[in-house]
């Protein structure tokens, strides 16, 4: 056999015929981890040095996995995920990912996206303690059987951990409004005006944060950095859609960029105040909530009134001008 | 002439009891009217004071004889034959020109028959200060007129009953609906004023007179904007008997912080009050024991709580001056009578608003009396206005008729509009000053309008330009 292939990092992809010979003698040398340079690259945002650190990571793993049947070939992956359906099912599997074109995963086996889920959610245990940093990722992937170098898989200011962590919460707080949903639509439960179901959304939504409420100032600033700003201001908007889609918001005018930008403004401002509250139980941060609300409803009640007020004050000022035409006798029509 | 006159009437009215052939030329007159419409020449909606002295005006006009007025009247014919023995609490003061125009066709005289009240001399002063306005016409002449308002209308109605043949009137009329013609002539359409009843009768008219009170139903349906508010303030009026019969020709007006207060001389023992004052406090006076509401008017009359020092010898400072400047003192300060019985039943209250039509005119239709303008009565010139429209809108409309012209034509009708609003807008923001101006005790307001007051009632040709205008 050539050993040439296993020098070359990335290397242009095997054709299958050559990757399955290649991957089954490596398969019999136990150098798993050099098959994974065959992979096909579906992960392009992956800088190089963190795929040979993910390589090597793998392999110290591989000492600890349950040893599994690697399967010959992709079409054999199928008989493996029997064996492996449990508490660590998308646990890193040694048979190739390579396949033909185009990259696809079966379902069964672990993709690198939930192996990275499943990092992020077990380091997040971690963050109290070591902040948002990678060492929280290190010493989350460690729980799982992985070395602490795969924190190298991600970014040294802990962005994917936030953003992680922030789509968690909105999954979460989607659920709960989902449920909650459910219930009023079965008549279990009595429909709420909508600001008060807003200002509960808004609280269960911020109580997520407090376990992590020391950290949280640090979080919100990297989440502010360049270029984290389009997908944190991805996940804001959309949860703050979700919010109003439950709260029952039909509306198909300006009012739906207006509600959505007010409930992201009061958002914000609560979460703000809440980084520097010392309440008990976040009273003064809960209260401010409630102002802000109730602000945000008598504004559109003061809309209204403006309007209204305006178009009096020029139908005043159409009748003064008449008045004043009629005064100086210009009032003489054909 | 007079032939020409009843073919005019005869093609006019062609579904009359003249009988004859209906020309055929003319289908156009008769056949799109459905059933018959009379056409009338002028129709004045509303029988108030105003709308039935307006009538009463055209009914006796020379350059009218030969036109058909009607007058509609939307509720039932109020006026007592007999006068009554206790005075009405609704009163008005007649300034010299609208009893000009009331004898004009002859209803001053039954006034004077029945019972009215002249004054000589108003006197206004302010609660916060010691100043006052003195106004008399050297004590020779009238000021005003104090007339109760059914005394009014029961003369105007005696001097309409005396032309039956000119003025048709109908009781208990609501209108539901007014149609104008639209703005070019054909031959579907009538070109006159379509007016319908609540009982389904129709008129027609040349010319719409709306003098149906301040929410006029003529304004709306022509289109007419409002410009309208209302005060924060209820008028309570009341008759009162005095506690020793004087000559009481004099009329006292005290501006209080909360509303001025008017006490004007029905007969030696009897005066009429009018106290514009906030909702709460109307409620309360109407509603409070006699003994209570008399104390409440005695005080308000008398009292000096709302004095300030500062204020007071401001005021003195001037009023030095003054008589230093000007020896010949003008008329002494008197003091109000006291009151001693409140007449029964006679306590009552309504509400006080601000409104101006922008526009008196519109082609067919013109607005008198309320319906244009409505003001608050702590100068006593509502009514006035009103009959001052009716003599501005009769010499136009005479003339107009003289000439032979259309009487519902624009150019008479615009001549009417600026001519009364250049007089009714000047008095409405004038009166809308005074009653803001009066309503404070904000110290340097208090002063300005002390010191003004004062001025005012030492420069003589000022004070006689006002009582010339307010008396027109």
């Amino acid at each position: 056999m050539r050993w040439s292939h296993v020098g070359t990092p990335h290397g242009s992809l095997p054709t299958s015929k050559m990757a399955a010979a290649v991957s089954g003698f490596l398969r019999r040398t136990g150098w798993r981890f050099l098959r994974l340079q065959c992979r096909p690259v579906t992960r392009c945002q992956l800088s190089p040095m963190p795929r040979a650190f993910h390589a090597s990571a793998l392999a110290l793993k591989s000492s600890d996995e349950q040893k599994y049947q690697p399967p010959p070939a992709s079409s054999q992956q199928h008989s493996e995920s029997q064996g492996t359906e449990e508490p660590n099912p998308e646990s890193f599997r040694s048979n190739p990912r390579y396949t033909d074109q185009g990259g696809e995963e079966d379902e069964d086996h672990e993709s690198e996206e939930q192996l990275q889920h499943r990092i992020l959610t077990a380091a997040l245990e971690f963050v109290p303690a070591h902040g948002w940093t990678s060492e929280a990722i290190a010493e989350g992937a460690q729980t799982l059987g992985l070395s602490s170098a795969a924190a190298g898989m991600f970014g040294n200011d802990g962005s994917e951990l936030i953003l992680h962590f922030v789509t968690q919460c909105n999954a979460k707080l989607n659920r709960v409004m989902e449920k909650e949903q459910k219930l009023v639509q079965l008549g279990q439960a009595e429909k709420r005006k909508t600001d008060q179901f807003l200002r509960d959304a808004v609280e269960t939504r911020l109580r997520m944060l407090i376990p992590y409420v020391e950290h949280w100032p640090r979080a919100l600033s990297i989440l502010v950095l360049p270029h984290n700003i389009p997908a944190s201001l991805n996940l804001l908007t959309s949860m703050v859609d979700d919010m109003w889609h439950y709260a029952g918001d039909q509306s198909t005018d300006i009012n739906w960029y207006t509600r959505r930008a007010v409930l992201a403004g009061i958002y914000n401002t609560t979460e703000l105040v809440m980084m520097q509250d010392s309440s008990p139980d976040f009273e003064d941060t809960w209260r401010f909530l409630e102002n802000r609300i109730s602000d945000a409803m008598n504004m559109g009640h003061t809309a209204k009134q403006v309007k209204s007020t305006g178009e009096a004050l020029v139908q005043g000022m159409m009748g003064a001008a008449v008045t004043l035409k009629n005064l100086t006798g210009l009032n003489q029509r054909r | 002439m007079a032939a020409c006159c009843r073919l005019t009437r005869f093609l006019v009215v062609p579904g009359a009891t003249l009988g004859g052939p209906r020309l055929p030329g003319l289908r156009w007159l008769s056949g799109s009217m459905g059933t018959e419409q009379a056409v009338y020449d002028v129709v004045v909606a509303g029988g108030g004071m105003v709308g039935t002295a307006m009538a009463c005006a055209l009914g006796h006009n020379i350059h009218f004889r030969d036109k058909k007025i009607l007058l509609l009247e939307a509720g039932p014919n109020k006026v007592a034959t007999k006068l009554p023995e206790t005075y009405s609490n609704r009163v008005s003061s007649i300034t010299p020109g609208s009893a000009t125009l009331l004898s004009s066709f002859g209803a001053w005289d039954h006034i004077c028959n029945m019972r009215y009240k002249p004054f000589r001399r108003m006197q206004v002063w302010d609660a916060c200060s010691e100043a006052l306005i003195i106004f008399d016409k050297d004590d020779l002449d009238d000021m005003g007129y104090i007339v109760e308002n059914d005394v009014i209308m029961s003369a105007l109605t005696k001097q309409l009953d005396a032309i039956p043949d000119q003025v048709e009137v109908v009781y208990r009329s609501k209108v539901i609906s007014y149609t104008w013609p639209g703005p070019f002539c054909n031959t579907e359409n009538s070109p006159w004023v379509q007016i319908t009843l609540a009982d389904g009768r129709q008129f027609q008219t040349k010319l719409l007179i709306g003098a149906d009170g301040q929410n006029s139903g003529v304004r709306s349906a022509a289109g007419i904007q409002n410009v309208c508010w209302p005060y924060d303030q209820s008028a309570v009026v009341a008759t009162l008997h005095l506690s020793e019969p004087t000559e009481n020709n004099v009329a006292w007006q005290r501006f209080l912080p909360s509303g001025p207060i008017a006490l004007l001389p029905l007969s030696d023992t009897l005066s009429s009050l009018v106290w514009s004052t906030s909702h709460e406090h109307a409620k309360e006076l109407v509603s409070m024991e006699e003994e209570n509401f008399l104390d409440a008017i005695n005080s308000a009359f008398w009292s000096d709580a709302n004095h300030t020092d500062f204020i007071d010898s401001a005021g003195s400072m001037l009023q030095y001056a003054v008589t230093f400047l000007q020896p010949t003192k003008s008329s002494a300060r008197q003091l109000p009578p006291s009151v001693a019985k409140v007449g029964p039943k006679s306590r009552a209250l309504f509400p006080l608003g601000l409104g101006h039509a922008v526009e008196y005119v519109r082609p067919r239709v013109a607005l008198i009396g309320d319906a244009a303008h409505r003001v608050h009565p702590l100068a006593g010139q509502g009514v006035n206005m009103g009959f001052g429209d009716i003599s501005s809108l009769i010499h136009h409309l005479s003339r107009a008729a003289f000439d032979g012209k259309d009487l519902g034509s624009m150019c008479h009708l615009t001549k009417y509009e600026t001519e009364r609003q250049r007089h009714n807008v000047f008095l409405i923001a004038a009166t809308d000053l005074l009653k803001r101006l009066y309503s404070t005790t904000f110290s340097p307001l208090v002063l300005l309008r002390t010191w003004g007051l004062q001025a005012t009632n030492a420069v003589l040709p000022l004070k006689e330009q006002i009582m010339a205008f307010a008396s027109k």
